[in-house]
């Protein structure tokens, strides 16, 4: 399907053109809310939100970014919004819904290869909680989604300068958050260290 | 004295493959001597695999029917016809301003709020028993020309009284004029949506949209879809409320709470608002707009767009 089509369908209000798009994104679209709600519950609501704004604002979409773009604009936005408005703590039942999610595929015993897989993903997720929202969404549409640094600033209308920072920025917030416990970085290494190149050379 | 931290960015950047040719042999420069830089940037691998480990996840079963339903709910969204919509709500301002215009005419200096003559009492059983506006606020017009009307009647000096437009059983008894309208004009008709912040009512009376109705707790704005659209991309609004702003099509009411509401307009006490010139025009004044007519198409232009 191609998306000048699928874009025009939708401005003609043709439903079946939106079934088409959530076959489309919805993982996608859902995925992203349930990494920054951390809940099924919240996340259905800023997942279904995101399609809802897609709709209504399809005739303003001006086409200056990619359809996928947008579509990881909104998606943010809602969460967003859906976090402030009840100030929601995205952290604590998430893992519990994942885990449950999971769990209900595959109830056999873990190796323990699996366990500690599963220790990593949770400490992950755990610590994205932890982030501030705004870094929250840019990390996961840099890690998760691969956008480029441009797609994340045309999608979140930032500066490119401020994408490159935030997403810095956020990496040290969760690498400190994971090292705080020392199973997965070296604490060591969040202190302060000089880099001097000529010092080194000289070795 | 550079710190690893401040190279972080750059690291950052180097990992996401988004630094440019001269950036990159820069930081590879750095790199080579710097075991801690090349530390940091190998955390930086291990965070991106372990976010590679994450899952994408299925919607829940349902969902695209339940987004669905909830488009269903809101359909009067995409409801057509603004245009004629337009015409008619200009038409029963203008309306308004006909009745009102010549009930000054027949009693120069008779304040209608009195209800001690005929005019009154007929202004009165025609909009209903709720609160009827103070005319000498309600309603200024220029009678220098149907632009200037034009002008006027979208301005927010202009104010309708709301029990006009919500009372749907308003009678053409007695009005000759509101026969105009050709048919009671719901307020239910309109989408509208309520935003619970003060700054909204001064956006949109700074873009010059019209107080459309008003009562204890709110005041309502009548709003262009290109007003809309420009709310919508205010920082006022939550995001939600940014979905509907910049989706509609055609007119639509903004209600705001009036406790937060700093609309002067809204606010004040009516007898405040018009200044002696002001007033001078409305005094026995036969306004020039013909409801309906070709006066007011640049209403069309305004929805159309």
């Amino acid at each position: 399907m191609n998306e000048q089509e699928l874009i025009a369908r939708l401005r003609r209000g043709d439903e079946t053109a939106l079934a088409e798009l959530m076959r489309l994104y919805e993982k996608k679209v859902y995925t992203l809310c349930f990494r920054m709600c951390g809940n099924a519950e919240d996340a259905e609501e800023a997942a279904q939100d995101t399609f809802l704004a897609l709709w209504r604002g399809i005739g303003s979409f001006r086409q200056e970014s990619s359809l996928a773009t947008w579509i990881y604009r909104l998606a943010s936005n809602s969460c967003i919004d859906l976090l402030r408005r009840g100030r929601r703590n995205p952290s604590g039942p998430s893992l519990d819904d994942e885990e449950q999610m999971i769990d209900a595929v595959d109830t056999a015993p873990l190796p323990q290869q699996e366990l500690e897989r599963r220790e990593l993903r949770d400490r992950l997720c755990e610590g994205l909680s932890a982030l501030p929202e705004e870094y929250r969404a840019i990390l996961l549409l840099r890690e998760n989604e691969g956008l480029s640094y441009a797609e994340i600033a045309s999608a979140l209308t930032l500066e490119l300068g401020t994408v490159k920072s935030r997403i810095s920025r956020a990496r040290t917030l969760l690498r400190n958050y994971l090292s705080a416990d020392g199973n997965f970085f070296e604490k060591a290494s969040s202190k302060v260290t000089e880099c001097n190149r000529e010092e080194m050379s000289a070795k | 004295m550079k710190t690893c931290e401040d190279y972080m960015p750059a690291l950052s950047a180097f990992a996401d493959g988004e630094l440019n040719e001269e950036e990159k042999a820069a930081l590879l420069d750095h790199l080579e001597g710097c075991a801690s830089c090349r530390e940091k940037l190998s955390e930086l691998m291990i965070l991106h695999t372990m976010f590679e480990e994450l899952p994408e996840l299925d919607a829940p079963d349902g969902f695209a029917e339940r987004v669905l339903d909830r488009i269903h709910e809101s359909a009067p969204v995409q409801t057509k016809k603004p245009r004629r919509r337009a015409l008619r709500t200009l038409a029963a301002c203008a309306a308004l301003v006909l009745i009102v215009g010549a009930a000054k005419t027949m009693l120069p200096g008779t304040n209608l709020l009195g209800a001690t003559s005929d005019s009154a009492a007929q202004y009165s059983d025609t909009n209903g028993a709720a609160s009827i506006p103070n005319p000498e606020n309600s309603v200024v017009a220029d009678d220098s020309g149907s632009d200037e009307t034009y002008d006027a009647l979208w301005s927010d000096s202009v104010q309708y009284d709301g029990a006009y437009y919500s009372d749907g059983e308003a009678s053409d008894t007695g009005a000759e004029n509101a026969k105009e309208s050709e048919e009671p004009l719901l307020r239910a008709e309109y989408l509208n949506i309520r935003v619970d912040d003060a700054a909204a009512a001064e956006f949109l009376s700074t873009n010059g949209m019209s107080v459309y109705a008003e009562t204890e707790e709110s005041v309502s704005f009548l709003v262009t879809p290109a007003v809309a659209h420009a709310l919508a991309g205010e920082s006022i609004v939550t995001a939600a409320e940014a979905d509907v702003l910049s989706g509609v099509t055609e007119l639509m009411v903004v209600e705001i709470p009036k406790e937060l509401s700093t609309d002067t307009a809204a606010d004040a006490d009516p007898g405040d608002e018009v200044s002696p010139e002001e007033e001078g025009n409305i005094v026995g004044d036969t306004l020039p707009v013909q409801p309906g007519g070709e006066e007011i198409t640049p209403v069309e232009d305004e929805v159309s767009e």
